[in-house]
């Protein structure tokens, strides 16, 4: 059996992952570009007899070098080993699509050209001949609506039937500048190797257009000094002829053919005046509404995850209930130990990351997201940072060890960096649970109110703080606001899945030996060294009983699991826990635990994602910001 | 003008886009090009983002302050 290897290839909101979790589904895997944090997405998709492996590149909107999901997947589309690319391209955009589509076109692989969206095309009124731009681009052209999973067969028959030739277009460099391509094209020729001779007309095309650096491919530095020279005389042979920089020459021509091409192939029935995406988006972006309803997404999905969460709860948690024993022994505490970190792990998945997560990919489905990021644009500008950071810090809400990973999605290292820093702060569907339940037995619901809502005041500040320290001048965000779709459920079904197997795989294991660590020390009575270490601290500045030592310092393993070590180093349940703490003290720990180190996967996340000295910010940081905080919190309770 | 200055809901046409080539290609590659005909549907609050439609290719976007000061348009009705 041989198994193909396909690429999808194609701009952000062409409906790309849609197509790919038509094929792959349940069954894809999460991988790292080698060496870099730009994910990849792959599966096998099974056809009769056949097996293809199914890449899903990041979405980019040209093989430019620009962020760091453009310059891996032009090195993956130039380096790597693969046979088929798929370019898919959003119907009703036409013209920006095929520029990418004309790039593709030159990188010397059999491609199928996909026309997504032609239900969206229709109802634009807009008419595309498939037939006749499978001429012009010398491809074949396959229409295809991929949330109804239409044009997926036909898809498939195509690339079984008919013998993909390996296409080359170059019509978008005519005359002159075809001829300065090709005189940068034959010193490319002696100095690097592509399979086919097509490749060589897209690298010089674009170290000419200024979209490559010649230098980052190329190490011989004879080569790279004759290739200098000729940039340098190409260059000046198009300025003197459009009197334009080459750079903008080699785009406008690209920009030009796709206009030409649109208009051969497409018919404008009636223009539809009316669209429903617009009049929801008088609405939804609305200057005063837009906000209003933003604030009921926002508690909207609080309500709805906790209130289902806690509905559900005891039914996951329960059974371990009765495999729980009480004989002593370090074998059976380090059972009981295992037992917590496993009940802790699917008391928090199932019942509250599940359904945030189910909520967020929706959102994301639905394209609220980008429309929630455009809102709080003003609000992140005023901080230094831009509306894209909101992405992950709602996703933080959830688990932030995805929040983290989500942190991809901003271009620039930096805000990247600053985002990575706030996520920690936004509590975990694990906190909320020790802020709910504190709350709800003890201090009062207002308390978890004010603390959520205080919560937002203290991340603002936070990043503004930050951002003072690293000015730099960020234009501003641009951010394409797609037209609403209507979600599909296997599409957010997966993609949940996607958000929690990051969770199971990652942060659960630490959980469980986490656990197995505390029941250890448990164990061995090492919690009162512990907590005689860290009295000064507990007691001296938070003003809170020494035994919450180990507490704190397991809390990092753990944090639903505080809320349970404190009822076991206070010796009491939770309901009497106001008999052994005052209010002071069990308000001074609930914000010391919201705000203090991040937990252990999320830093490993962040160490992942970028390196120990981030990771180390991140944990002086926060126990500075949670001490701070906690220390505010006791000062206020002894004022009031 | 710039498309900073240019009133919500008219119909203007793109004559340049300053900046460097990282915010140029940015919005070249997005589907903002010289010569399209957009328009400003609404800004948000306090100075805000503005949220834009290229009528032209039917893409919308979110187009921060900074960047609304470097695209040049006229009015075009």
């Amino acid at each position: 059996m041989s198994e193909k290897r396909i690429v999808l290839v194609g701009q952000p909101n062409c409906g790309k992952s849609t197509l790919f979790n038509h094929l792959v589904g349940f069954k894809s895997r999460i991988s790292n570009l080698p060496g870099t944090t730009v994910k990849l997405e792959k599966g096998t998709f099974k056809r009769g007899n056949k097996i293809y492996e199914i890449v899903d590149l990041p979405g980019i909107y040209s093989l430019t070098q620009g962020d760091e999901a453009e310059n891996r997947t032009l090195e993956y589309l130039l380096k790597e080993d693969y046979d088929i690319i798929i370019n898919i391209l959003d119907a009703s955009m036409l013209s920006r699509g095929l520029e990418l589509t004309l790039q593709v076109l030159k990188l010397g692989k059999p491609t199928v050209v996909v026309l997504n969206m032609m239900d969206e095309a229709q109802r634009k009124g807009i008419d595309i001949d498939t037939k006749r731009l499978s001429k012009i681009l010398k491809v074949p052209v396959v229409p295809a609506i991929a949330t109804h999973g239409t044009g997926i067969k036909e898809l498939f028959d195509t690339i079984e039937t008919q013998g993909l030739s390996i296409p080359c277009f170059l019509d978008d460099l005519p005359g002159n500048i075809y001829k300065e391509v090709e005189k940068v094209k034959n010193i490319l020729t002696g100095c690097m190797s592509f399979p086919s001779e097509c490749a060589y007309y897209f690298f010089a095309a674009k170290i000419l257009g200024k979209e490559l650096v010649g230098s980052d491919f190329i190490k011989d530095r004879t080569c790279l000094e004759n290739l200098d020279k000729q940039i340098g005389m190409s260059s000046n042979a198009l300025k003197q002829e459009f009197s334009m920089e080459s750079s903008d020459v080699i785009h406008a021509l690209r920009h030009h053919t796709s206009m030409a091409i649109q208009e051969k192939v497409i018919t404008l029935k009636r223009k539809r005046k009316y669209s429903i995406s617009d009049s929801i988006d008088k609405v939804v972006m609305h200057p005063v509404f837009g906000y209003i309803i933003m604030a009921i997404v926002y508690l909207g999905f609080f309500y709805l995850t906790f209130k289902i969460g806690s509905l559900i709860e005891g039914y996951f948690t329960k059974p371990f209930d009765l495999l729980y024993t009480q004989k002593h022994g370090l074998l059976y505490s380090l059972w009981n130990a295992t037992l917590d970190g496993l009940s802790g792990g699917i008391g928090i998945v199932f019942p509250y990351l599940i359904p945030l997560m189910f909520f967020i990919s929706i959102l994301e489905d639905i394209g609220y997201i980008p429309r929630a990021a455009y809102l709080m644009d003003t609000l992140m500008h005023k901080m230094g940072l831009h509306g894209k950071s909101v992405v992950p810090l709602i996703l933080g809400y959830g688990c932030n060890v995805p929040a983290i990973t989500a942190t991809r999605i901003i271009e620039e290292e930096r805000n990247r960096v600053l985002t990575a820093l706030l996520v920690p702060f936004i509590p975990c569907s694990a906190r909320i649970t020790v802020l709910l339940a504190i709350s709800d037995k003890l201090l009062g619901p207002w308390f978890a109110a004010i603390i959520l809502i205080l919560n937002l005041f203290v991340v603002g500040i936070i990043g503004k703080i930050l951002t003072l320290f690293n000015k730099e001048y960020s234009p501003g965000i641009v951010l394409e606001i797609p037209s609403y779709k209507i979600p599909s459920l296997k599409i957010a079904l997966s993609k949940t899945w996607l958000h929690a197997k990051e969770f199971l795989f990652v942060a659960w294991p630490m959980l469980i030996a986490g656990s197995m660590l505390l029941g250890v020390a448990q164990f061995y009575g090492i919690e009162a060294i512990i907590n005689n270490i860290f009295k000064p601290f507990t007691q001296g500045i938070l003003g809170l009983p020494h035994q919450v030592g180990t507490t704190l310092l397991f809390g990092i393993l753990r944090k639903e699991l505080t809320l349970i070590m404190l009822q076991t180093a206070m010796h009491t349940k939770l309901s009497q826990l106001g008999s052994v703490m005052s209010n002071a003290q069990l308000a001074t720990f609930v914000v010391f635990i919201i705000f203090y180190i991040p937990c252990l996967a999320t830093l490993a996340a962040i160490y992942k994602e970028f390196n120990k000295k981030i990771m180390f910010y991140s944990i002086l940081l926060s126990t500075s910001v949670a001490t701070l905080l906690a220390f505010l919190t006791r000062l206020l309770y002894a004022w009031l | 003008m710039t498309l900073f200055d240019a009133r919500p809901g008219k119909l203007l046409r793109v004559l340049q886009i300053q900046g460097g080539r990282g915010v140029r290609d940015r919005l070249f590659s997005m589907g903002l090009n010289i010569g399209d005909y957009i328009k400003v549907i609404q800004v948000a609050p306090f100075r805000g983002t503005f949220f834009v439609e290229n009528l032209t290719n039917g893409s919308k976007f979110a187009l921060g302050r900074g960047i609304a000061l470097k695209i040049i348009v006229e009015y075009a009705e």
